[in-house]
C-alpha cells in the first residue's frame, strides 16, 4: 500500500539516497501509562522500555527503520488516555498504541483503537475483560490476566489442606476479579472448601488493624490476600503484630514482586504462596542478560514493571517484523501466533484471544538477611493456565 | 375596622416564655406603636406576625383568616410588608433592581427564567423610588448606600406588594436625627396615601408620641398597657416599667 | 465479646490520625477561613519527612518520639512558609479563592516529593519495640495502636489548654468566633494566621510521621485522607477541635465494626455517616455558631455581559463553527472537550454564583448525565439524540430530589452534602457492575461521526449555555441573587429561597448532565472517574480561576484549566509542578479570577 509518507519519503530518497536511505522515518509506538498516579509501578517500566527500544535499535531497529517511543501520562484516568491517544494517532502519527496500568484505561484504550482500527497493544493491564468479553480483534494484551494469576496460585492452594477460606482484596475491578476466579476455581478442584468471609479495603485506605481483626474473628485456615502497595505493608505489619499468618496459609497475588515485596523488608512474612518475580534468582541467560543490561543503563535494578516495558516492546517489534508493514489488517495478522523474548524466556501473542502467554513466578516467600525473597519458585507460563478454547471463544463471542 | 387582631400569642425559647399570651387588635388605616423596654418580646412578637417564627399558641387574624404558622412568603402574598431593624436589602444588587425583584415577587414573575429581567417593571421601579426620595442613587449597587438610604430602600420593599399591614421593627435605628423625622414622615405620608396600617417598633419615644395614632406596651412578654399616646404617656405602669430597667 | 472489645480499641487508634489531620484542618479553618487542600501534602511531607529522620536515628523509643516532634516542627515551618508567600496574600480574595491555592500547592507538592523522594514506597523499618503486642482478652493487640490511643487525647488535651488557658488561644478563639470583631480589638491577624497555620501544619505533620510504623510513607497518601480529613472536621463542627475529636472517634469507631458487618461498603461508609448527620444536625456535632457562607454573599452583583464582548464570544463560535474545515483532528478533539468543559462550569456557576451554594460534588451531575446516556444507548439501543436528552433529564430529576432535601443547608455544610452525594454516586457506579459495568466502565459509546458530533457539542453547548447566562440575568435569576443575599428579605417581600434553590439545582443539575451525555460519546466510554473527586475538584477550579462574579468568568476559566491541563500533558511529564505553579502564579496576579483581572487591567 502506497501511503503518503512512503511517497514522500521517496521523493526524498531521490533527492538525497544516502541521507535518506540510512535514516529512513522511525516507526512510532504511542505509549500511554499512569506514571504521575503509580510512579512505583511506572518508572521503572519507563525504563525497561527505553531499554528495549534502545536494543532494538542498536541491531538495526524493524523493518529497516527504527523505532521511537513516544510517552503520555494518562493521570490514571481513562477519559485523559483516550484523549491523549488520539493526540498520539493524530498529531504525532504513531502506528501503534501501548500501554496502560489500570484496567478501564486499558479498556477504553481497547475501545478507541477498536474504533479507530488501530493495533493497541495492552502491557499491565490485568483484566480478564481485555481479551475475553470486552475483546475485540485490535487489542493484545502481553500479561498473565486475573484469571491467569488465580488459576496459578489455585493449583497451589488446592493441595493445602485447609478448608475454611477468607479473601481480602481491594475495592475495585481488579480485587473483585481476582477473588471470583480463586473461588470459583479452587471450589471446583476442591469442592470441600468453604469461603466463609471476605474484606474489602478500599484501595489505598486500607483500616489494617480493623480488617485483620475482622478476618481472625472469622477462624480461617487460609486467606487470599489480592491487596498490593501500601495496603499490603499495613496488613502485613498489623497482621504480623496481631498474629493473624500464625499456623495459617495465605496466598497472595503480586506480593513476590519486587515493587510489593520489598517494602516489607524484615517484616516479610515466610511461607505465603504468591506470584512474582524473584529476580537474581532467575539464572537463565535472558534474565541475566537483561539485568546486566539495565544496571548498566540505568545504575539499578530492574522490577516487575521494568520486565513488563521490556517485554512490551520485544513483542510490538515482533509482532511488526512478522508482520513486515503497518497496516493495521497485516499487523494483526503478525501479531496474532507472534513469538518473542523475553527477561523470562520465549513468550507469544495466542491468535485465538490476543492474550500473551508470558507467565510468572509462583512460590514461597522467605526471609533471608532481613529481606523478603521468593523460594521452591518455578516458571508458570501462561499457556497453561488459560481456559479451553471453547469457553473462550464463548467469552469472546458473548461480547458480540 | 378590624385589620389584624391577635389573641393570646405566646413564645417560650428553652422554657422561659418571651410573649406570654399578648392580644391586640390593629384598625385599616391606624398607626400603632409597639414599645417596651429592651427584651419585652417585641421583637419575637414581630416575627411571628411576620412568619419568622412559628408561634407556641395563639391565633394571628388578618381579615378573618388565620396566618399564625404561615411561611413569611405566604404572609406576604396577603399583603403584610416588613422592615427589619437592621436593614436587609439585596447587596449586590443596585437599588433599582432591589425594587424590580420585589416587583417580580409581587407580580409572580420569578418563574420566567427566558426573558431579560433588565426591562421588566421600570416605570413601577422608577415610580416607588421616587415616592421614598430615591431616584438619584437608582443605578448605584446597594452596598454603597448610606444608611438612611438603606432604610430608604427597605421601605420601598416592603411597599412594593402594596400592603395593607406594614410592620417596621424598629424603622429609624441607627440613623442620625435629621434622616430619623424625615424617613418616619415618609412613611407616614406613604401610608396615609395607602390606608395602609402600620404597626411599628421604636425606642424614641418623641417619634412615637408623635405619629402613632395608638400605642402598646410590652414588658416581660406581656401587654401592659394600651391607649392613645397622651393615655399612655401618663400611665403609672408604663413609666415603672421603663424607669425600671 | 473479646473480639469487640479489641475492634473497640482497633477504632480507637484508627481514629487518631484522622483527628489530628482534622484538628489542624479545622482550627485553620476558624481562623483564616482558608478550607486547605493542601492539609493531605503536609500530612505526607510529615511522613516523608519523619521517614528521612527517623531512618537515621537509634531505634529506641526516645528518639523516636524527637524523631517524630522534629518531623511535626519541620512541617510547621512548611506550613508558616505557605502562610506567609501565599495565602497571606490572598486574604482579602474571595473566601473559596483560597481553596484554588492551597489546590496548586498540593500538585506542586506531589511533584516536588517525587522529586526529592523518588517513586518507590518508603516504610520505616520498625523496631522490636514497635512491633510487640500486648495480650487483651486473650486476644493480640499492638502496642503501638495502645500508644496512639493515648496521644488522640492527650493532643485534645494539649490543645483544650491551649486554647482555653493561653492568650494565644484565647486570641484563636475570638478570631474563630468573630473575626471582625477579632480585628477590632486589635489582634495581629498576621502574626495569629501564620502561627494558626504552623500549628495546624504541624498537627497534620505529626499525624503523617505517627502513621510510619503502621505503614510507609508513599505518594498517594495526601489524596488518601484529605477527603475523610474534611467530612471528619464539618461532621465536628467548623472550628471546633473537640467535634473534631468525637468526630474521627465516631468513623474510627463506625470504621471498625462497619466492615465486619458490611465488608463491601468501605468507600461510601463514612460519607452515608455524613449525609444522615447533616440531615439531623446541618451544621454538625458540635458546631453551633453559625458559619458564614464562604462566598461572601453581599459581595458584588454578578455582572451583565458587554455588548462588545458578547460580540466576540458570537465571532468566536462562528469561528468554531469553521473549525472542522481547518483544525486538525486531535485539535478539534480539544476543542470539543474545552466546549463541554464550558458548559459544566456555566452549569456550576448557577449554582454557586447566583444561586450561593457551593459545591465540591458537581461531578455527580456529569456521571449521571454520562451512564444516562451511555445506559440509554446500550441497553435501549436508542440513537444518540435520545440518548443526549436522557441526560439532563435524568440528571435533573435527581437534582431535584436531592435538592429538595440539601437547600435547607449552606456555606461548606452544603458543599460537603453534595460532596457526600457525589461519592455515593461514585460508589454505585464503582459496585453496580450489573448496570454500570464497575471499575471497567460501559464501552463503545461512539457517534456516528466525528464531524457531525462536533457540531452536536457546539450547538448543544451553546445554545445551553446561552441559556445559562440567560436564565442569570432572568426574573427568576434576580429572585435567586436576592435570596442568596438576605433570606430573610427575600421571604418577606413573599419569595420563596429554598424553592428557587430547588429549582437553580435542578438546573444546574439538568445543564451538568447534558455535558456529561456529550462527555460519553467524545470519548467513546463512561467509567466511574467521572464521578471522582478529581473531577469535582475540577468544575470548582474552572468557575473560580475564571471568577465568579461575572457570567464570562467561568467560560473564560474551563477554556483557560481544559486547554492548559490538555497542553502540559502532552509536553511535560512533570505536569502537577507546572499546573500548581501556574495556578499559584494566577491567584497571586488575579486575585478576583481571570475575567476580573482583564476588566482591572483595562480600566
Amino acid at each position: 500500500m502506497l501511503t503518503r509518507r512512503t511517497v514522500l519519503g521517496t521523493t526524498a530518497a531521490l533527492a538525497v539516497p544516502t541521507a535518506a536511505r540510512a535514516q529512513p522515518a522511525p516507526i512510532r509506538i504511542g505509549e500511554i501509562n499512569s506514571y504521575s498516579a503509580i510512579p512505583s509501578f511506572t518508572l521503572p517500566y519507563r525504563n525497561g522500555w527505553q531499554l528495549a527500544a534502545d536494543q532494538i535499535n542498536a541491531s538495526g531497529g524493524v523493518l529497516g527503520r527504527k523505532l521511537e517511543v513516544i510517552s503520555r501520562d494518562d493521570t490514571g484516568k481513562p477519559q485523559d488516555a483516550v484523549r491523549l491517544a488520539g493526540e498520539l494517532l493524530d498529531e504525532q502519527k504513531v502506528d501503534i498504541l501501548a500501554g496502560g496500568y489500570l484496567s478501564n484505561v486499558g479498556l477504553a484504550l481497547s475501545d478507541f483503537a477498536q474504533q479507530r482500527k488501530r493495533l493497541y497493544i495492552a502491557g499491565e493491564p490485568l483484566s480478564d475483560a481485555l481479551v475475553w468479553q470486552k475483546g475485540n480483534r485490535y487489542c493484545f494484551r502481553l500479561r498473565p490476566s486475573t484469571y491467569m494469576q488465580a488459576a496459578m496460585l489455585v493449583q497451589e492452594a488446592a493441595k493445602l489442606p485447609a478448608k475454611r477460606w477468607v479473601t481480602v482484596a481491594p475495592n475495585y475491578e481488579y480485587g473483585l476479579s481476582t477473588v471470583k476466579w480463586f473461588k470459583a476455581l479452587l471450589s471446583a478442584k476442591r469442592p470441600d472448601v468453604t469461603f466463609v468471609g471476605e474484606q474489602w479495603p478500599a484501595l489505598g485506605k486500607i483500616d489494617a488493624g480493623a480488617t485483620v481483626a475482622a478476618l481472625a474473628e472469622l477462624k480461617p485456615d487460609a486467606i487470599l490476600n489480592v491487596t498490593f502497595g501500601p495496603d499490603l505493608t499495613n496488613f502485613v505489619r498489623q497482621g504480623n503484630t496481631r498474629g493473624l499468618f500464625e499456623n495459617r496459609s495465605v496466598v497472595s497475588v503480586l506480593t513476590g514482586e519486587p515493587e510489593y515485596l520489598e517494602p516489607l523488608g524484615d517484616e516479610t512474612p515466610e511461607g505465603w504462596i504468591v506470584t512474582g518475580y524473584p529476580r537474581a534468582q532467575v539464572t537463565t541467560p535472558a534474565n541475566t542478560a537483561f539485568i546486566a543490561a539495565y544496571k548498566t543503563r540505568f545504575n539499578a535494578v530492574p522490577g516487575m514493571g521494568s520486565v513488563v516495558g521490556y517485554s512490551l516492546i520485544q513483542s510490538i517489534a515482533a509482532g511488526i517484523r512478522r508482520a513486515g508493514s503497518l497496516d493495521a489488517d497485516k499487523l494483526i495478522d503478525g501479531f496474532s501466533g507472534a513469538t518473542f523474548e523475553t527477561p523470562f524466556g520465549p513468550a507469544s501473542y495466542r491468535a485465538l484471544d490476543h492474550q500473551g502467554t508470558l507467565g510468572t513466578f509462583v512460590g514461597k516467600t522467605a526471609l533471608r538477611d532481613g529481606k523478603g525473597m521468593m523460594v521452591d519458585w518455578h516458571y508458570a507460563d501462561g499457556a497453561a493456565y488459560l481456559p479451553s478454547d471453547q469457553e473462550v471463544l464463548a467469552l469472546r463471542q458473548s461480547a458480540g | 375596622m378590624t385589620l389584624l387582631a391577635v389573641r393570646n400569642l405566646a413564645k417560650a425559647f428553652g422554657g422561659n416564655e418571651v410573649v406570654a399570651g399578648i392580644s391586640f387588635d390593629v384598625a385599616i388605616g391606624e398607626i400603632v406603636a409597639l414599645i417596651g423596654p429592651n427584651g419585652a418580646g417585641k421583637s419575637t412578637c414581630f416575627n411571628m406576625l411576620n412568619g419568622q417564627i412559628r408561634p407556641d399558641r395563639g391565633a394571628i387574624l388578618l381579615d378573618g383568616t388565620d396566618i399564625a404558622a404561615w411561611s413569611p412568603d405566604r404572609i406576604c402574598r396577603i399583603g403584610v410588608g416588613r422592615g427589619f431593624q437592621i436593614a436587609a436589602t439585596f447587596g449586590s444588587l443596585t437599588v433599582r433592581d432591589n425594587v424590580r425583584t420585589a416587583l417580580i415577587a409581587r407580580h409572580r414573575a420569578m418563574w420566567r427564567c427566558f426573558r431579560s429581567a433588565s426591562n421588566m417593571f421600570t416605570a413601577e421601579a422608577g415610580a416607588l423610588l421616587d415616592r421614598v426620595g430615591l431616584s438619584r442613587v437608582a443605578d448605584q449597587s446597594c452596598s454603597t448606600l448610606a444608611y438612611g438610604d438603606l432604610k430608604r430602600l427597605e421601605l420601598a420593599l416592603a411597599l412594593s406588594n402594596q400592603p395593607r399591614l406594614l410592620l417596621m421593627d424598629e424603622p429609624t435605628a441607627g440613623m442620625t436625627r435629621a434622616d430619623r423625622s424625615a424617613v418616619m414622615d415618609l412613611m407616614l405620608a406613604l401610608t396615609r396615601e395607602t390606608q395602609c396600617a402600620v404597626l411599628f417598633t421604636e425606642h424614641d419615644t418623641d417619634a412615637v408620641f408623635r405619629t402613632a395614632d395608638r400605642v402598646l406596651v410590652m414588658d416581660k412578654g406581656t401587654m401592659i398597657a394600651e391607649g392613645v399616646p397622651a393615655a399612655i404617656r401618663s400611665n403609672p405602669a408604663v413609666r415603672a416599667a421603663y424607669l425600671g430597667c | 465479646m473479646s473480639f469487640l472489645a479489641i475492634q473497640f480499641l482497633t477504632g480507637l487508634s484508627g481514629a487518631v490520625s484522622l483527628f489530628l489531620m482534622s484538628a489542624g484542618l479545622t482550627i485553620i479553618f476558624g481562623v483564616t477561613r482558608v478550607v486547605n487542600f493542601a492539609h493531605g501534602s503536609l500530612y505526607m511531607l510529615g511522613a516523608y519527612i519523619g521517614w528521612s529522620i527517623l531512618t537515621r536515628l537509634p531505634h529506641d523509643p526516645i528518639w523516636f518520639a524527637g524523631g517524630v516532634i522534629a518531623a511535626a516542627l519541620a512541617t510547621g515551618c512548611i506550613g508558616a512558609a505557605i502562610e506567609m508567600t501565599l495565602l497571606r496574600r490572598l486574604y482579602r480574595a474571595p473566601e473559596l479563592f483560597q481553596l484554588l491555592a492551597t489546590f496548586g500547592v498540593m500538585l506542586a507538592i506531589q511533584d516536588l516529593t517525587l522529586l526529592v523522594w523518588g517513586p518507590n514506597d518508603l516504610p520505616l523499618p520498625r523496631a522490636p519495640w514497635l512491633r510487640g503486642s500486648v495480650t487483651i482478652l486473650g486476644e493480640h493487640f499492638p502496642a503501638y495502636d495502645l500508644l496512639l490511643i493515648a496521644i488522640g487525647p492527650a493532643v485534645l488535651t494539649a490543645l483544650l489548654l491551649l486554647l482555653n488557658r493561653t492568650r494565644f488561644g484565647m486570641l484563636i478563639r475570638a478570631c474563630t468566633e468573630n473575626r471582625d470583631l477579632a480585628a477590632a480589638l486589635g489582634i495581629n491577624h498576621r502574626i495569629l494566621s501564620t502561627s494558626v497555620f504552623a500549628l495546624g501544619a504541624g498537627l497534620a505533620g505529626l499525624g503523617g510521621a505517627l502513621v510510619l510504623p503502621d505503614s510507609s510513607a508513599n505518594t498517594q497518601m495526601d489524596l488518601a485522607v484529605i477527603v475523610e480529613a474534611f467530612v471528619v472536621v464539618v461532621v465536628g463542627g467548623m472550628g471546633s477541635v473537640t467535634g473534631a475529636f468525637l468526630a474521627s472517634l465516631m468513623f474510627g469507631e463506625l470504621q471498625a465494626f462497619g466492615i465486619v458487618l458490611i465488608p463491601g461498603a468501605t468507600l461510601v461508609l463514612v460519607f452515608i455517616i455524613m449525609a444522615v448527620v447533616l440531615s439531623i444536625r446541618p451544621r454538625g456535632l458540635l458546631g453551633d455558631a453559625p458559619v458564614p457562607s464562604a462566598i461572601s454573599a453581599a459581595g458584588k452583583p454578578v455582572r451583565p455581559v458587554s455588548s462588545r464582548i458578547q460580540l466576540v464570544g458570537w465571532s468566536l463560535v462562528v469561528l468554531a463553527a469553521t473549525a472542522p474545515i481547518w483544525l486538525p483532528a486531535y485539535w478539534l478533539s480539544v476543542l470539543t472537550e474545552i466546549l463541554i468543559a464550558v458548559l459544566l462550569a456555566g452549569s456550576l456557576h448557577l449554582m454557586m454564583g447566583p444561586g450561593g451554594m457551593i459545591s465540591f460534588g458537581h461531578a455527580a451531575w456529569f456521571g449521571l448525565g454520562a451512564y444516562s446516556s451511555a445506559l440509554t444507548v446500550r441497553m435501549l439501543s436508542a440513537p444518540m439524540p435520545l440518548a443526549l436528552l436522557a441526560a439532563p433529564v435524568a440528571a435533573g430529576l435527581v437534582a431535584i430530589a436531592f435538592g429538595w432535601f440539601v437547600v435547607r443547608l449552606s456555606g461548606v455544610y452544603l458543599a460537603m452534602l453534595t460532596l457526600a452525594f457525589a461519592q455515593i454516586v461514585w460508589a454505585a457506579a464503582a459496585q453496580w457492575s450489573w448496570l454500570t459495568g464497575g471499575d471497567d466502565g460501559i464501552l463503545g459509546v461512539w457517534p456516528s461521526g466525528s464531524v457531525p458530533f462536533f457540531y452536536w457539542v457546539l450547538s448543544l453547548s451553546v445554545a445551553a449555555t446561552w441559556l445559562l447566562q440567560r436564565i442569570t440575568r432572568s426574573p427568576f435569576g434576580l429572585a435567586l441573587t436576592a435570596a442568596r443575599d438576605s433570606e430573610a428579605r427575600a421571604l418577606s417581600i413573599g419569595l420563596r429561597a429554598d424553592r428557587l434553590r430547588m429549582a437553580a439545582f435542578a438546573m444546574s443539575g439538568a445543564a451538568a448532565g447534558l455535558a456529561g451525555g456529550l462527555f460519553a460519546f467524545s470519548t467513546g466510554s463512561v467509567f466511574p472517574t467521572y464521578v471522582a473527586v478529581g473531577k469535582s475538584v475540577d468544575v470548582l477550579l474552572m468557575v473560580l480561576l475564571g471568577g465568579i462574579n461575572t457570567v464570562i468568568g467561568p467560560i473564560a476559566g474551563a477554556v483557560a484549566y481544559t486547554g492548559f491541563y490538555d497542553l502540559l500533558l502532552q509536553t511535560t511529564s512533570m505536569w502537577r509542578l507546572a499546573l500548581g505553579l501556574t495556578i499559584i502564579t494566577l491567584v497571586l496576579a488575579f486575585p478576583d479570577g481571570l475575567a476580573g483581572g482583564w476588566r482591572r487591567s483595562r480600566s
